[in-house]
């Protein structure tokens, strides 16, 4: 069993130029609700999770501010930064009290490529309620996923000083690697790395109830007059069902469910050829992800790398 | 507490407002969309969209909505309230069927004809608005076809084409 430090993903927060735009998409249309706001910055919780948010959005040219991850205690946060001082990552601030919306003691640092990471525990935690059948919005968080322009680099950073693991991959027919997903617990990936032409956001995926409220809550979605740009199917690698859609700013966000739970002794970790339709459709139903698909979220040049964001 | 919105034309007044009172004592929380009263010479379009649209808009707020409607003709009002988009509306005869629209298809609103014996015409109401959709990738997939056509005129997702200026270079 391996003894990972990081328990979970808590959070993704974005920097948009549209940022009134985005946030009302997000509480108005995707079903998230605004727990707390200031002058461009606003905190949203899923109302199914327990997190004290599961996206906080800032009004700033666009980039990806921080990835949010949970950690089970005090001395496990020392004990990570302590990991990570000892192999030369480069913190933005110290183990310290976060001022942030939640709290907690936590800590930042810069991924291998720049992206800034967040740990923390001891935050404020928000009282989760079941979601009703039928209800078109999402539990929570589901996965993270970066585009990277040197895929294998960025993943082996995570595995090395995070202790993710390789859940399962795809590769193109002649072996080279397209995209890892990774796990840091139980659930198939919290985060995954895709190959990209510039390291940016690819998605963002949100996870529904079940099958019938992810189908609703896709609905709704249509109706707004969002673009559906890959979907309705089924991934092999994870097994969860899938809708991709663009938001606002032109982020790939998705609403999920049923991704598949690992065991982590006994998970053999595939690699899925690509070019095999079921590969990415179990159902054969969503078109075939093609460049022009994949190219969809690409995103932007993340303008965020080897900066941190303001707060 | 489930909603229900109810609208009927002339030819489905007096089973509208029966199927009304048995919601109500039946601890639904009832909309009733008109007609306010029997007017012989209204047409049915006019309610089965207005039952369409409440349902619907309710639905993607979250709230927990069905629509009943009674009019002359159950199909003709079928055909009509089909038109809203997200709409899901269907005609049956039997509870058994009430459940099986909304198992397969996840139903919105059910249309029965305003000549139906009263307590049929109630066990099928009851039957479909307390019957589930069946949790199967399968059935959510096949609705989220029609919507996707329904709103964008495709069916297996869709990709839109780049000018090549947009086009990424991959660097191998």
């Amino acid at each position: 069993m391996t003894e990972r430090l990081v328990s979970h993903l808590r959070y993704g927060a974005l920097a948009v130029p549209n940022f009134e735009q985005e946030r009302d998409f997000f509480v108005k249309h995707w079903g998230l609700t605004e727990v707390e706001a200031s002058d461009g910055l606003s905190y949203l919780a899923a109302e199914g999770s327990t997190e004290p948010f599961i996206l906080r959005l800032r009004r700033d040219d666009k980039r990806v501010d921080l990835a949010g991850f949970g950690v089970a205690t005090r001395a496990n946060v020392d004990a990570l930064a302590a990991k990570l001082h000892a192999e030369d990552v480069q913190f933005v601030h110290e183990p310290q009290a976060l001022t942030g919306f939640g709290g907690g003691y936590g800590f930042r640092v810069f991924d291998g490529d720049g992206r800034v990471l967040e740990f923390a525990t001891g935050y404020q935690t928000r009282e989760a309620r079941k979601i009703r059948e039928r209800e078109p919005i999402p539990v929570k968080l589901s996965h993270m996923v970066f585009n990277s322009q040197d895929l294998n680099t960025t993943a082996q950073w995570y595995v090395d000083h995070l202790d993710f693991t390789i859940s399962d991959s795809l590769v193109r027919p002649d072996g080279v690697d397209m995209m890892h997903f990774m796990r840091c617990n139980a659930n198939h990936h919290s985060i995954a790395i895709a190959v990209g032409p510039h390291h940016s956001l690819h998605h963002l995926s949100f996870e529904m109830r079940g099958i019938e409220e992810w189908m609703r809550g896709a609905g709704k979605i249509l109706r707004a007059g969002t673009r559906m740009i890959w979907g309705p199917g089924r991934h092999n690698a994870g097994d969860n069902t899938f809708a991709y859609f663009l938001d606002p700013a032109g982020n790939t966000i998705e609403y999920t469910t049923e991704l598949a739970m690992v065991d982590d002794d006994s998970w053999v970790a595939n690699r899925h050829d690509i070019s095999h339709l079921s590969t990415q459709d179990q159902w054969g139903t969503a078109q075939e992800m093609s460049e022009l698909v994949a190219r969809e979220s690409f995103n932007d040049i993340d303008k965020g790398l080897f900066v941190a964001p303001p707060v | 507490m489930t909603r229900i919105h109810i609208a009927a034309d002339h030819g489905g007044y007096e089973l509208g407002r029966a199927l009304e009172a048995r919601a109500v004592s039946g601890g639904f929380d009832v909309v009733w969309h008109g007609a306010d009263e029997i007017d012989a010479g209204d047409d049915y379009p006019a309610y089965a969209v207005r039952v369409g649209q409440v349902v619907v808009t309710d639905q993607d707020a979250g709230i927990d909505a069905f629509g009943v409607l009674v009019v002359d003709e159950a199909m003709a009002g079928v055909v009509a309230a089909n038109k809203v988009n997200g709409a899901r509306a269907v005609t049956t005869t039997s509870p058994r069927a009430a459940m099986a629209a909304r198992a397969v298809v996840d139903a919105n609103v059910l249309v029965l004809d305003g000549i139906a014996y009263e307590e049929s015409a109630w066990l099928n109401v009851y039957a479909f608005v307390t019957a589930s959709m069946e949790q199967t990738v399968e059935r959510g997939r096949q609705i989220l076809q029609i919507e996707e056509f329904e709103n964008a005129g495709t069916i297996e997702g869709w990709a839109v084409q780049l000018e090549p200026e947009q086009i990424a270079v991959r660097h191998e």
